[in-house]
């Protein structure tokens, strides 16, 4: 019997399974049909989905400017009005977590988007070029003997307190772990009998890489990037804490957090919510790799944390 | 040869299912054979027949969950397998019943010479001491034919070839005299010279100690020279069950006819090789009916219907296919 | 057959490969040279196929890779098509690729597990034919029925097709060039009995469509004989015996071959011969030893044979074998 896809039997999965299959050409349907039992993925990408809908309709959803100054609503409790309460200008606070999302997210995508082409590009070398890999990977051993967190806040302060300064801090800070896993893949996939078929054939090696290893390293490498994203966000908020990321009175969910240390007896709700916010954040995105590292290989045992 | 006696090993209706990704696959399904005292049996079949499986799961180490086992009756000396604890089930490995497997790299411990393997064995299931064990250790390697085996007991597996290794793997299972050895694929990893070694050192070893031994293979040479009765699995389930001569010499399922026949033989030249067509069915597709009646060039209506019993012709022998049936009915 | 009168279309002759490797010994590594091809020499003729034989480790593998230039050689040569290859860089190797072609053993590492089968079969046409790109689609779909796929394959990816399968696919790749050599790297061993006799048949029927000639690579000798013209023995980085197939199995002349044959288990119980049993194992080639390599198993092992390395000598049959035994009974 033909069911209308969005009718209720085939509900949400149904409906995962058509964006996989007809929009995003996901044409390996073992790995959709994965995916639609794995729950902790699903899971994730609700949650991440549901911040990422938050940062995207800020604009709506945020009635109150976020930097409107109501000296007259200042410290006002969770309400109806003010649904996370006020801060000590009045400010309302879900606005401003709102917009906190879009920021906070812009940051984790840019540092994901910035070190997962760096360590592409460092890893690939490395992994295929055994001439570089000592010279390369010594570097990123070097960058990796930091706390991450210590070297982006060292990178940050001195680039100066900006939003696209701690994008640049984080990138360098986690492109080591991007570098390593691509490496590492790069690794298994040179020794496979397709590179070696496609050498036969004649093959240059930027066609090797570009068909043949590249795509094979995209699967570990995503999944490392999620956690990258969850540790970009909180990374981004100790740095906004700490006054040397995004400038104030630019929400982040750092900087919310850090002016409201301040009355944390009195008004806990100013850094509380950023905080939850943060949470979830988080907890949807470490969902989401786990998921995926689940789905998209089974074998797959890349490291995290 | 068939005597009255309670057979060693008795297997009865054995199914083993497992459980994936919320599909419930039958790797082995409803298979039935018994096996003497000091017998060789083979069970022949290429991937996906299950003939693994249904040694791990005589030994019932099939983990549960994913996988299930159900069985009328596997039952070794008359006790019964199925009901047994996990602590008795321990006594029985080992002791009377053991394993050897087709990797014998990963079934040694990397960090432990071969010497404290063995005396760890040998400790588990006698009351000896550790010096005892030690000498015992030591003969048996002397038993397996490993040279100078007082200077290979402080080796670690890294430093033996694979032959030794699985010589290594041989001295282990045989350390308690057991009653029964299962030997899965024990020369598939090992090059033609190494396999006639090893399976002439098995071979020899079954007579001298008078053991039972199912030996698991794909490969048809290997059931010939080693082997007394042979099982042949295909997708499942027992297709036929013969006398080494008898199978050879008049296969009865058309399966084992044309696996016979598709083998390059050694000591004959051949234009073209017959090759069955298509491929073993997916364990989440089987076909109703003969699961060999997609590939099978004499397969009829009813083959693709129904799927046929194991027809018994003589004590020994018996197969799975309609044909038979058609013989016996007179028209 | 005249291998006087055609230039043949291979030639290599004394090919030697070492590698290097790290040894831990103590406190420092010190480096080490394992000699995995020792000074091979042999041609292939036009349309011929040349099995090429030996246990795991002999540096069959290795040769294929020589041949292919997947691999720079320490010294020799090699002739292909009348062009000294031995040294070309790779945009000079690149042209001649198209006619030498390579076919791997394990169909899962094969295959790209991203790229559809019409991508992994139009890869070397998009290199080598990219001027003529929209011919590629009718090109590809010939070539995918030549190795019996049906064209709506053209768009699935690996994991969906058996094993069987997915070396089709791999044929159909190396075919896409329309090369004159494949080298087929135990290009049927991981294949089970009745799939090996479809690949086989496939390869043959190729061989004759396309007169194309195989160096087939394979520890298999049953399969090497019955896919081959001529065979060619390996042992430990050397050829110790190279003839006719029928000559070969029907009078091997070294004592290594002679082991070799008789420890093939045949699958016809009752059929089996003298079986020579080797004793010990392979030698490592770090350190091979001295003189002839087979020698420390050898059971016709003299004295001569620890000092002098023999060559390989023609016999009367215009056979080659590398053994002083045979010289001095022939005197």
């Amino acid at each position: 019997m033909e069911r209308h896809p969005f009718s209720t039997p085939i509900g949400w999965r149904g409906l995962f399974r058509i964006i996989s299959e007809r929009f995003l050409k996901l044409r390996n349907s073992r790995v959709a049909r994965r995916a639609l039992r794995n729950s902790l993925l699903l899971t994730g990408i609700g949650l991440f989905t549901f911040v990422v809908l938050l940062g995207i309709f800020a604009d709506f959803l945020a009635i109150t400017p976020y930097d409107e100054v109501q000296m007259r609503h200042r410290f006002e409790p969770p309400s109806a009005a003010f649904p996370f309460g006020t801060d000590n200008f009045g400010r309302d606070i879900f606005s401003r977590v709102v917009y906190g999302a879009r920021i906070s997210l812009q940051i984790g995508l840019s540092v994901v988007v910035l070190s997962g082409i760096s360590g592409v590009i460092f890893g690939t070398l490395a992994g295929y070029f055994p001439r570089l890999d000592n010279v390369i990977m010594r570097v990123m051993d070097a960058l990796l003997a930091f706390p991450e967190i210590i070297l982006a806040i060292a990178i940050a302060a001195t680039l100066g307190p900006s939003t696209a300064n701690a994008i640049i801090a984080l990138a360098v800070v986690y492109t080591p772990r991007t570098a390593r896993v691509v490496r590492a893949s790069v690794l298994v996939i040179r020794q496979m009998d397709y590179v070696t078929a496609a050498i036969c054939a004649g093959a240059t090696d930027m066609r090797i890489l570009r068909r043949h290893v590249f795509p094979n390293t995209m699967a570990p490498l995503v999944v490392q990037l999620t956690f990258i994203f969850a540790y970009a966000v909180i990374a981004e908020a100790v740095l906004s804490f700490l006054g040397i990321g995004a400038v104030p009175p630019t929400p982040t969910w750092g900087n919310i957090i850090a002016e409201g240390r301040n009355y944390i007896r009195e008004a806990t709700w100013i850094s509380l919510f950023p905080g939850l916010a943060i949470g979830i954040t988080v907890l949807g995105l470490n969902l989401l790799g786990d998921g995926l590292r689940d789905v998209l290989d089974p074998r797959m045992k890349v490291r995290h944390g | 040869m068939a005597s009255p006696v309670i057979p060693l090993l008795e297997v009865r209706d054995l199914s083993v299912h497992f459980r994936t990704e919320g599909q419930k696959v039958t790797a082995v399904d409803r298979i039935s054979f018994d096996l003497a005292e000091g017998e060789v049996l083979g069970i022949v079949g290429e991937s996906g027949s299950g003939k693994s499986t249904v040694a791990l799961a005589l030994m019932q180490l099939i983990a549960t969950p994913p996988g299930s086992i159900d069985a009328e009756r596997l039952s070794f000396k008359g006790k019964d397998l199925m009901s047994m604890s996990d602590r008795e089930m321990r006594a029985v490995r080992g002791n009377e019943i053991s394993m050897i497997f087709q990797e014998p790299m990963s079934s040694l411990n990397p960090v432990f010479t071969i010497g404290n393997q063995l005396v760890e064995t040998i400790c588990e299931h006698e009351p000896l001491t550790k010096r005892q064990a030690f000498a015992k250790a030591v003969d048996l390697l002397r038993l397996v034919g490993i040279p100078d085996p007082e200077a290979r007991v402080t080796d670690y597996p890294h430093h033996l070839s694979g032959g030794m290794r699985q010589r290594v793997m041989i001295a282990m299972a045989l350390a308690c005299a057991p009653k029964l050895l299962l030997a899965d694929e024990p020369t598939t990893a090992l090059d033609v010279t190494i396999q006639a070694q090893v399976l002439e050192l098995l071979q020899h070893l079954q007579g001298e100690l008078d053991m039972a031994v199912v030996l698991i293979t794909h490969d048809l040479g290997v059931v010939a020279e080693y082997t007394h009765r042979v099982v042949v699995m295909y997708a499942g389930r027992i297709v036929e069950e013969a006398p080494v001569a008898d199978l050879f010499a008049a296969p009865q399922h058309p399966y084992t006819e044309l696996l016979l026949k598709s083998m390059p033989p050694l000591d004959e030249d051949l234009h073209r090789l017959l090759a069955i067509p298509g491929s073993v069915p997916s364990p989440t597709e089987m076909p109703t009916g003969c699961r060999f009646a997609p590939r099978c060039p004499y397969a009829q209506n009813i083959c693709r219907e129904t799927e046929p019993a194991m027809i018994r012709e003589s004590p020994a022998r018996a197969a799975a296919c309609w044909r038979l049936v058609d013989y016996k009915v007179p028209a | 057959m005249t291998s006087e009168t055609n230039t043949p279309l291979l030639e290599i002759s004394d090919l030697v490969k070492h590698f290097t490797v790290r040894r831990r010994g103590g406190l420092w590594t010190s480096t080490a040279t394992v000699k995995a091809v020792d000074g091979v020499s042999l041609n292939i003729d036009n349309g011929e196929t040349l099995g090429l034989v030996g246990e795991s480790g002999c540096g069959k593998s290795t040769v294929g890779k020589l041949i292919m230039r997947l691999s720079s050689l320490t010294g020799g040569r090699i002739v292909f098509d009348g062009r000294d290859v031995s040294h070309l860089g790779r945009s000079e190797m690149r042209p001649i690729r198209r006619e030498m072609q390579m076919i791997f053993q394990d169909p899962v590492s094969a295959l790209n597990p991203r790229m559809s089968v019409e991508e992994i079969v139009g890869e070397p046409l998009a290199i080598h034919d990219s001027r003529n790109h929209r011919e590629h689609g009718a090109k590809i779909r010939k070539l995918l029925s030549t190795v019996g796929l049906a064209n709506s394959h053209a768009h699935r990816f690996p994991h969906e097709f058996s094993g069987g399968q997915r070396q089709r696919i791999g044929i159909a790749r190396a075919l896409a060039t329309q090369p004159k050599l494949i080298v087929c790297d135990e290009a049927v061993s991981a294949l089970d009995v009745s799939i090996q006799a479809q690949i086989i048949n496939l390869l043959q029927d190729l061989q004759e469509e396309f007169r194309l000639t195989y160096l087939f690579i394979s520890h298999d000798l049953s399969v090497v004989r019955h896919i081959s013209d001529r065979i060619a023995v390996m042992y430990l980085g050397r050829i110790v015996e190279i003839a006719e197939k029928k000559t070969l199995f029907a009078k091997p002349l070294h004592p290594y071959t002679q082991a070799l044959l008789s420890s093939v288990p045949i699958p016809r119980p009752g059929a089996r011969k003298e079986r020579i049993v080797l004793a010990g194992d392979v030698p490592s080639p770090i350190n091979p030893p001295s003189g002839c390599s087979f020698r420390t198993r050898c059971v016709k092992a003299m004295d001569v044979c620890a000092k002098i390395a023999p060559r390989l000598q023609h016999t009367p049959t215009g056979d080659l074998v590398s053994c002083h035994a045979v010289e001095l009974s022939k005197q």
